[in-house]
């Protein structure tokens, strides 16, 4: 017997029946999943991005407003020198369009392990948690997320969205539908496994930067 | 691992004269239940959050065959693999050919309770591949040959000066003694094999039938590089795991991260579902899930079904005076405190592990705090029982039981002999009003006194009571 019809054998007999579900309650569990049945959750200011930006302080996120996506190529140049940070970057090929600085170099792909710095897009933010929700695509290599040292998201206003469920809704209508890598990152890496102190840069980015757009 | 739970009272005696351990515990208890308490308090709608995640879970579990095999037809669809493992041999054996057909050398893990309840490092070792633990707690006690302590902080049993130790010896000098840098050589260490492994293995928080996704919980992000560097990745969980919706996951995630650490949401909170697409730069071209039973399947038909609800959180363990006092060590196996007083007699046999679910005060705190309302004290209540049902025990304990239950049951006789024994009791308590020593229960009062009884029983003073009101 295979082991998966060991573990459903087994399961069924635990539940007293050795049958799979009859039509009729098979229907009952598809209405359910259709429906998108909601749980209770926290409440959520009216004011989304108010409320995201009082998150994203909570857990060492940094944030810079902008205009419009046309001061973006300029306020990364300035993040960098703020942070005495060699002037190279790599950037999600979805921010190719984007103006960059001459001085600035750009290298557009995955993550190298040199790398310290990057600039990526996101799907959307979410005002409950403070979090950026990344979508990983040809054009979003997961890798930017994870391993420079300092990982800038550009964020539009339009984005924010209140609750974990409405984010889940902007993941499902990604165009060609859930990716296979979807992170929702809430600030820089951390660890508290030294004496239980919260120590930032553990293995991920030690600065978390939104530039959030007009 | 091996079982080590029959030695509890030893170890616990252990533990109590273990400085270093007393100051992690005391540091570690503090930390998490004022964190805990804070993150709560910003939630009014805590209540009803808990209440709905019981019922979804409920759900779950009552329809478990079907969610399971819902998940696996979403995964296969993304392009990923289930296998499915009934025991821990199984899980071993499976993830044992996944990294020999890969022909790895290398294997970088992120943190999973699952593995250390299938012994999945030795597994691997034994077929000769390096295994690395990259959650920074899991590290310090690989290198020190050690299991975690705590579910949610392995390492929480180690003062910093261990670690510098442990670092040293391992990385060679100089010696770090500040914890920054302590934090930043293992990230270097690391980065290395992130960079080299040929496959990554995790565990899964949970696991969601209608994507076919696992939702991965890291603070470190260890976890997203094992997941997204090497070539291979190969998830390992427990069928217990599944949840049916996103919308479900969001449930279950607000619960975690606040009942474990305090947060809001952990830093990491990454869904995954399939192998990379043909375009992607990064990611890897194989996804594995191991689904591990162990004995879950059969604790679905017993008393303990209402365990299967766990999310692993900690928060028992974290409001347990006596894993406050003794740490996850003692315990002997993998999981400790409450929830690992249920569930490791579950998974290893009643008969292994005697003392644990005596190893309680039933104070009721781990069941209070609880996000998923596992009434962890009645559990606990329950494997006595089973024991008591069994013959097992010593035959005074047993004896003793027996003897107080045939007396408890009779009223009269109850009475008959309760009444004189506190006049004598009350009479001999003398001023202090408590004993500190009584004959034959010498180790019982070296730890406490005992109150002397006041004045007469209750069912004295109750007649006394009744008779005064009518006259």
């Amino acid at each position: 017997m295979s082991g998966r019809d060991q573990i459903i054998g087994n399961i069924r007999r635990s539940l007293g029946r050795d049958e799979p579900l009859a039509e009729q309650q098979v229907a009952a569990l598809q209405s359910r999943e259709a429906a998108h049945r909601q749980h209770a959750r926290p409440q959520v200011g009216g004011d989304l991005v108010g409320q995201l930006k009082k998150q994203m302080a909570r857990v060492q996120m940094t944030v810079t407003e902008l205009g419009s996506e046309a001061e973006l190529g300029e306020a990364v140049a300035e993040y960098l020198r703020e942070h005495q940070l060699p002037a190279n970057i790599s950037i999600a090929p979805e921010l190719q369009h984007v103006d960059w600085p001459e001085a600035l170099e750009v290298h557009a792909g995955a993550a190298r392990s040199e790398d310290l710095s990057s600039v990526t897009a996101c799907i959307c933010a979410i005002a409950e948690t403070g979090s950026i929700m990344l979508s990983a695509s040809a054009s979003s290599p997961a890798t930017l997320r994870f391993m420079p040292d300092n990982h800038m998201v550009v964020l539009c206003r339009a984005q924010v969205v209140s609750h974990l469920e409405d984010a889940w809704q902007v993941m499902r209508d990604q165009p060609g539908g859930i990716s296979r890598a979807v992170h929702i990152n809430t600030g820089p890496s951390r660890t508290g496994d030294v004496e239980q102190v919260i120590e930032i840069g553990a293995h991920g980015p030690r600065r978390m930067h939104v530039f959030l757009v007009d | 691992m091996d079982v080590r739970s029959l030695e509890f009272k030893q170890r616990s005696v252990i533990a109590l004269d273990e400085p270093n351990l007393q100051k992690a515990l005391k540091q570690g208890k503090a930390g998490f239940q004022g964190n805990r308490a804070r993150a709560i308090d910003l939630v009014p709608e805590w209540q009803q959050i808990r209440s709905d995640a019981k019922v979804m879970k409920d759900h779950t579990l009552e329809n478990l065959d079907y969610y399971l095999l819902q998940y696996e037809a979403a995964v296969e669809a993304n392009g990923g693999k289930v296998h499915w493992a009934p025991t821990a041999a199984d899980a071993n054996r499976i993830i044992t050919e996944l990294v020999t057909n890969a022909e790895a050398k290398l294997v970088v893990k992120g943190k999973s309770m699952v593995s250390e309840e299938v012994a999945l490092n030795s597994a691997l070792e034994a077929a000769g591949v390096q295994t690395v633990e990259t959650d920074l707690g899991e590290y310090i006690i690989q290198l020190a040959g050690e299991p975690p302590s705590h579910i949610i902080a392995p390492a929480a049993h180690k003062t910093k000066e261990q670690v510098s130790d442990l670092f040293e010896k391992a990385h060679g000098g100089p010696r770090i003694e500040d914890r920054p840098g302590l934090v930043t050589q293992a990230r270097h260490v690391l980065r290395e094999k992130f960079m080299t492994a040929d496959i990554g293995i995790t565990g899964a928080n949970l696991f969601i039938a209608e994507s076919g996704q696992h939702v991965l919980v890291t603070n470190e992000g260890n976890g997203d590089l094992c997941s997204s560097v090497p070539k291979v990745q190969i998830v390992i969980t427990s069928i217990d795991k599944i949840v049916p919706t996103l919308e479900d996951a969001a449930a279950t995630i607000r619960l975690l991260a606040r009942s474990g650490t305090g947060q809001h949401i952990s830093n990491y909170t990454s869904l995954y579902g399939g192998p990379k697409a043909a375009d992607e730069l990064d990611g890897p071209e194989q996804y594995h899930v191991v689904l591990v039973d162990n004995g879950r399947s059969t604790m679905l038909g017993n008393a303990f079904r209402d365990m299967l609800r766990c999310i692993r959180c900690g928060a028992c363990m974290n409001h347990c005076p006596v894993y406050g006092n003794v740490g996850g060590h003692a315990y002997g196996w993998v999981y400790p405190g409450p929830m690992g007083s249920v569930l490791t007699p579950n998974m290893v046999g009643l008969e292994q592990t005697m003392d644990l679910p005596n190893a309680c005060t039933m104070n009721g705190r781990c069941a209070e705090v609880c996000p998923m309302s596992i009434p962890l004290p009645d559990l606990l209540r329950e494997h006595r029982r089973l024991q008591f049902q069994r013959g097992l025990g010593g035959k005074v304990a047993r004896g003793t039981l027996a003897a107080w239950a045939a007396v408890a049951k009779k009223p009269s006789i109850y009475q008959t002999l309760t009444r004189p024994a506190v006049k004598v009791m009350s009479y001999f308590g003398g001023k202090s009003g408590v004993y500190k020593t009584l004959p034959g229960l010498g180790s019982w009062t070296s730890q406490r006194d005992l109150p002397a009884p006041q004045g007469d029983t209750f069912m004295a003073q109750w007649r006394k009571q009744q008779k005064s009101k009518k006259s």
